[in-house]
């Protein structure tokens, strides 16, 4: 095992299109570190510099204690699964398996034991000697699983290993994966688009938009003190509720009504600022307490989702999410109060969109 | 009604196909050099070998037959080798020229090789390579390599590159995640090239009668062209050999198609 170090890494393309900018993290020893972002935003570009898949135009990459910016992807001890799992379709699922072993020279029972064993772990003892194109969807993921453990490396990549399978499947494989993660006390970094997946599964999070790094933090940070309002948007589901206010004399202009501020949120503000709430901390009345901000929005859509309950709403032109539990007696075409605690608000400022 | 037009219109052109095939066996077949007969009979009454014989012992046949064969398999293994590396390269590698290249492969396709024979012919002759294999052998293998370079080029675009990552990642170097992982993947394109440049030397007639001038050295098209001497031709060695030319020919599409399947890379990317 060993430790991933970035130090101001930076990748630009021919052409001058920068896809990472100045990124330093850490991927400590046995740590499961996920990059998220929107779609290009240089998450696979990183992993595939770590991988020696890119060359690294500026910074510094370390493995352990080696600087691997020079070194050749076969000499860096890494596994990586790919997006589209690629597979050798020439080769039986064993062989695809045992094909790094052979290529470092592995003595042949070596090979023998170490993809059996994988192939139990992973339930591909039945399809070891079938080619890639027999196999559904879950189980070619499976052989690059395997593909990928069998040869114990010290680092493992993952570029948006989930991605090409269905919901279902998607949940299984991520409890799959993090049970790995477990048992084989690697480090693993791990690329995706899917905020959800970053949460349940990523021991620390590398947020990324356009090439730039936004925070690291673990999720529950993430959640709860996101540094700008990208991060605050990405992170949660339904997405946090964003309002443009004018604070004033010490309160703040909010849907036509000034709303007064506690003292130690008063210097904090700027003039423009950008109210977060995420839907979960909207409540009906009755669970408000002394001091709540109440709002009487129009319902616009009701969606019960079963366990909880989505109300879109508009308020005089300001629309937003609040989920609230499943019995709430609000009807859509109608207008229903809801009440939210400024603690638990976020502030960022209109401006530089960072958090106050 | 539209079934039988097309039933029609495929019978013409099998008929059509097939008339001078079934006709030149018809006249290898005929003892002496009857060309022209009004039997309709495809094996005539008196059919023999005759000529088939001649064709090895009065003849340095077996000579032209080796020439060929050597000169073919020559051209194949170059051409093979050569296609399946530049192609590889024009797919993969951004390098510069690369544009340039592909470019000047196609521009070299627009002229007939015939306009081209003067100056070929004034080179070989400056390298000293007339009236010899080597010369012939780079001559027919630049004739064919533009077709299978571009050919190679397309099929391996058509490969993911992560297939060869993922060999990288698995302890391959770039040159075995090449012939490990791409090459056989490769099969089909790589026998379309092996096929055409055989059949380029094999029936090669214009540039081969330049550059080999001894009887020793000819290949099977100069060769036949021998029986069709100044003031007669000798149909049935003729036909004889144009039959036992065609045979190595159909071997070898019977042998490579096999591997011409496709869908080879199915199953290795995506669900
Ligand atoms: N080989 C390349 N050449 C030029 N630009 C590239 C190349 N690969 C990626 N890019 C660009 O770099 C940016 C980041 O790409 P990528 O890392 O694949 O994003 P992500 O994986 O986050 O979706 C994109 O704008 C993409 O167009
Ligand atoms: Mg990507």
């Amino acid at each position: 095992m060993a430790q991933v170090v970035l130090e101001g890494v930076t990748k630009i393309f021919e052409g001058d299109v920068t896809a990472a900018k100045d990124i330093s993290f850490t991927a400590q020893e046995g740590e499961f570190v996920v990059l998220v972002g929107p779609s290009g935003c240089g998450k696979s570009t990183i992993l595939r510099m770590i991988a020696g898949l890119e060359t690294v135009t500026e910074g510094r990459i370390s493995i352990g204690e080696r600087v691997v910016n020079d070194v050749h992807p076969k000499d860096r001890d890494i596994a990586m699964v790919f997006q589209n799992y690629a597979l050798y379709p020439h080769m039986s699922v064993y062989e695809n398996m045992a094909f790094g072993l052979r290529m470092r020279k592995f003595a042949k029972g070596e090979i023998d034991t170490r993809v059996k064993d994988v192939a139990e772990i992973l339930e591909l003892r039945d399809y070891l000697r079938r080619k890639p194109k027999a196999l559904s969807g879950g189980q070619r993921q499976r052989v690059a699983l395997g593909r990928a453990i069998v040869r114990h490396p010290q680092v493992f990549l993952f570029d948006e290993p989930l991605s090409n399978l269905d919901a279902k499947l998607r949940v299984q494989m991520r409890a799959e994966i993090a049970k790995l993660h477990q048992r084989l006390g690697a480090t693993m970094i791990y690329v995706t688009h899917d905020q959800v997946e970053a949460m349940t599964m990523g021991s620390r999070i590398v947020v990324l938009k356009d090439g730039l790094l936004q925070q690291v933090d673990t999720p529950l940070n993430l959640y709860n003190h996101p540094v700008n309002k990208f991060v605050a948007g990405f992170i949660g589901s339904p997405a946090m509720n964003f309002f443009a206010c004018d604070v004033e004399n010490g309160a703040f202009k909010f849907a036509n009504r000034n709303i007064a501020l506690p003292s130690e949120l008063q210097s904090r503000l700027k003039n423009k600022t950008i109210l977060g709430v995420r839907p979960e901390h909207f409540q009906a009345e009755k669970e408000a307490a002394d001091g709540w901000v109440k709002i009487k929005p129009l319902i616009e859509v009701v969606e019960p989702m079963g366990s909880e309950t989505y109300l879109h709403f508009n308020l005089d032109g300001l629309t937003g999410v609040a989920r609230l539990n499943a019995d709430v007696p609000a009807e859509a075409g109608k207008s229903f109060t809801l009440a939210f605690n400024l603690n638990n608000c976020h502030f960022f400022d209109a401006e530089t969109e960072q958090a106050l | 009604m539209k079934k039988l037009l097309l039933y029609i219109f495929l019978t013409i052109f099998t008929v059509a196909t097939l008339y001078p095939i079934l006709n030149v066996i018809s006249i290898s077949l005929r003892p002496g050099d009857r060309l022209l007969t009004t039997s309709l009979a495809l094996i005539p009454p008196d059919a023999s070998f005759q000529s088939y014989v001649r064709l090895f012992t009065e003849n340095p046949f077996l000579r032209w037959l080796w020439n060929s064969t050597l000169v073919a398999v020559a051209v194949t293994l170059t051409g093979v080798a050569l296609a399946s590396t530049a192609g590889y390269a024009f797919s993969r590698f951004r390098f510069r020229g690369r544009n340039f290249g592909m470019a000047m492969l196609l521009t070299t396709q627009m002229f007939p090789a015939t306009m081209l024979l003067l100056p070929l012919f004034i080179m070989l002759a400056k390298l000293h390579l007339i009236n010899s294999y080597i010369g012939i052998v780079v001559v027919y293998t630049a004739t064919a390599l533009p077709f299978c370079v571009w050919q190679m080029k397309g099929y391996y675009d058509t490969i993911p590159v992560s297939l060869e990552e993922a060999a990288l990642i698995d302890g391959c170097s770039r040159w075995r995640a090449f012939y490990k992982i791409i090459l056989p993947l490769a099969a089909p394109a790589l026998v379309i090239t092996a096929l055409f440049s055989f059949l380029t030397a094999w029936s090669e007639y214009i540039v081969a009668a330049q550059i080999l001038q001894s009887e020793q050295m000819f290949t099977l098209p100069l060769g036949l062209k021998q029986f069709q001497s100044n003031m007669t031709t000798e149909w049935g060695l003729y036909a004889a050999g144009s039959v036992i030319i065609s045979i190595p020919v159909i071997a070898l599409f019977l042998f490579l198609t096999r591997w011409l399947v496709s869908g080879l890379t199915l199953g290795s990317v995506k669900g």
